[in-house]
């Protein structure tokens, strides 16, 4: 059978679909249902533990990864001895040999260029003592 | 009965900045740590939601389950909120990710699941329309209307079914509509021209004055 056509344009057909709404004991089951998930929600983003964290970790590793890699890079650079041999003339530490403990070190900064030798580590201290000139790990003595 | 006054272009920017104020004071209480306060902006919005949710779906189970979602990853994701567009233009794209991907996903066993019509409004609509018709057949024929409905909304590919529902059934204008699905104002409108020829094509048998 054909249908019936209807005094209708296609707006007004359309704006019929408005009038598909839930009725109002919908609303208060659907209410309690999402207080309950977002109860829970609050509960995990409250609770911390080690597989939120991996987890975190995880979904975000594009972000952290780079960074990570970038900062073990520049601390393998900077701490290995291979790449510190090239420091080692740049920084002693001058004391005498009566004064030995760490409170009455005198230090001084050499260039990169510049040779020991050529420093006057002796007019750093006074008198005829003996001077020692050290960095953390080595000593040298003149 | 008196039609409704005709709010004017200004008035209605005037309540849409005073709403617009009013979700930012409450994102701004549960930003605040008073996740309480996330109730009135779950109240303002969850039915506009739904009824997106189940125009494009067409199923009231899932777009039950679906707004409850969009809501929850609002509530999650709230700190992400800039700002820089309303509020409810953030949730509407929340939500029409959500449904475009829970669509995409469960393609293959899709099916209707309808709501009821609201009589009421639909009485004041259809039914002083056709006042030839028996009560029984008046029913009948609001039954077959919907599912037609439907049918030939679900018909349209998911960009014009989408533009559809939030031009004339959510009555957004095309600017939001753009704002909303990352596009240009002109592809809203070719999209809508496009999905109308569609559906008056479908929906023929029903139409007034239609000639393909």
């Amino acid at each position: 059978m054909k249908p019936k056509k209807l005094n209708f344009s296609l707006e007004e057909l359309l704006h019929l679909k408005r009038c598909e709404m839930p009725r109002e004991e919908f609303w208060e089951a659907f209410e309690k249902q999402l207080q309950c998930r977002l109860a829970l929600e609050i509960k995990r983003k409250r609770s911390f533990s080690w597989m939120n964290m991996l987890d975190v970790l995880y979904k975000n590793w594009v972000r952290w990864f780079p960074l990570a890699t970038c900062l073990c890079v520049f601390g393998f650079v900077v701490y290995t001895p291979y790449f510190r041999v090239g420091k080692l003339s740049s920084r002693f530490v001058v004391m005498t040999e009566d004064v030995i403990c760490h409170r009455a070190l005198k230090q001084f900064v050499l260039s990169v260029d510049q040779q020991l030798s050529s420093v006057p580590v002796r007019s750093l201290v006074s008198g005829s003592q003996k001077i020692v000139a050290t960095d953390a790990c080595k000593c040298f003595s003149f | 009965m008196d039609d409704p006054p005709e709010i004017s272009l200004d008035k209605e920017d005037t309540l849409a900045e005073q709403s617009a104020a009013e979700d930012r004071l409450w994102i701004g209480r549960v930003r605040s740590g008073n996740t309480r306060a996330f109730n009135f902006l779950i109240r303002k919005y969850q039915r506009r939601l739904y009824s997106v949710v189940y125009n494009i779906t067409s199923n009231k189970v899932d777009a039950a389950d679906l707004t409850q979602e969009i809501l929850v990853k609002a509530f999650k994701g709230l700190h992400t909120f800039k700002g820089e567009s309303h509020f409810y233009t953030w949730l509407y794209r929340i939500a029409l990710n959500t449904t475009f991907s829970f669509i995409k996903k469960s393609k293959k066993d899709s099916h209707y699941s309808l709501e009821n019509w609201d009589d009421a409004e639909v009485h004041a609509n259809i039914l002083s329309r056709s006042n030839d018709l028996e009560m029984g057949d008046r029913a009948t024929l609001l039954k077959e209307l919907q599912e037609k409905l439907n049918e030939a909304l679900q018909k349209l590919s998911l960009n014009h079914r989408t533009v559809v529902v939030l031009f004339e059934i959510e009555g957004m204008s095309h600017t939001e509509i753009a704002q909303m699905l990352h596009c240009s104002e002109g592809t809203v409108r070719s999209r809508l021209h496009y999905a109308k020829e569609q559906l008056k094509q479908l929906l023929k048998d029903y139409l007034k004055d239609y000639e393909a």
